[in-house]
């Protein structure tokens, strides 16, 4: 009478014959004849990724990261344009509303120090205005302030402190001074 | 009323507000004007309505009116 097995049955008595458990089994197999390229099974994981779906996932996540990086720069620009009109209100409570146009339309805020003259400049460096000469200075708060902030900030700083922001400050471009200087907000 | 704004880079500045009268509002104020003081702002009292003049703050006050606080300086 014949004996049917069934798959259990005959793996356990192979492995029985054998003395081996499924665990052994895999690590012969990779030892024994397939070692050069599977060693073990987060390379062979790793290497039908490479091989056959990661590139179709790579392609996927570079897509969805271009897309993510556009809607944060959309985002950003959105954030810095409403932290700059922020700060021009802030600068139009200093100023007055008739100085803040002429900011608006210049970018620039006469400023007068205890020592010197002076011309903030949005987004620029200010200008210290001597006697006859004119000189760049660089000093600024952080520049992921919005450029009116620091346009403030620069007002509060020179009429204040002006020893120190003079101290801080990189001069450069030390130049004749021009027979017009150019029109800026003032108080 | 005191109004404290506070330089910030994504929202332009954060308008604070306190009633001299409240003691409890004055204590929190003066906390938030020392922390920022410690991380290197400057304090400045300013006049409201465009009025000229300003001062520099070393300590807080809780009649000041209005204050703005502005991040640490560095030349370039």
């Amino acid at each position: 009478m014949a004996t049917y097995q069934t798959s259990d049955t005959t793996w356990s008595d192979w492995a029985y014959d054998l003395g081996t458990t499924t665990a052994t089994v895999w690590d012969i197999w990779n030892e024994g004849t397939t070692y050069p390229y599977f060693p073990d099974t987060s390379t062979v994981w790793y290497t039908w990724n490479e091989g056959t779906i990661y590139p179709y996932f790579s392609e996927k996540k570079s897509h969805a990261q271009k897309m993510q990086d556009k809607i944060w720069a959309e985002w950003s620009k959105h954030i810095k344009k409403n932290a700059e009109a922020t700060a021009k209100e802030l600068l139009m409570e200093l100023i007055g509303e008739e100085q803040a146009k002429i900011y608006e339309e210049t970018g620039r805020l006469f400023v007068k120090g205890k020592k010197f003259d002076y011309i903030i400049r949005k987004g620029e460096r200010t200008l210290k205005i001597e006697k006859d000469k004119v000189v760049d200075l660089c000093v600024h708060i952080p520049t992921s302030y919005p450029l009116t902030d620091n346009v403030i900030g620069l007002k509060l700083a020179i009429e204040n402190d002006e020893d120190n922001i003079l101290r801080m400050a990189n001069a450069s471009n030390r130049r004749n001074k021009p027979e017009k200087l150019p029109m800026a907000a003032c108080m | 009323m005191g109004e404290m704004r506070v330089m910030h880079q994504d929202e332009g500045d954060f308008k604070h507000i306190w009633d001299p009268e409240i003691e409890d509002e004055c204590d929190a104020m003066e906390l938030l004007f020392d922390s920022l003081l410690e991380k290197g702002f400057t304090a400045y009292r300013v006049k409201k309505d465009g009025e000229k003049s300003s001062s520099k703050m070393v300590g807080f006050d809780p009649n000041a009116g209005k204050m703005i606080m502005v991040p640490k300086m560095a030349g370039g």
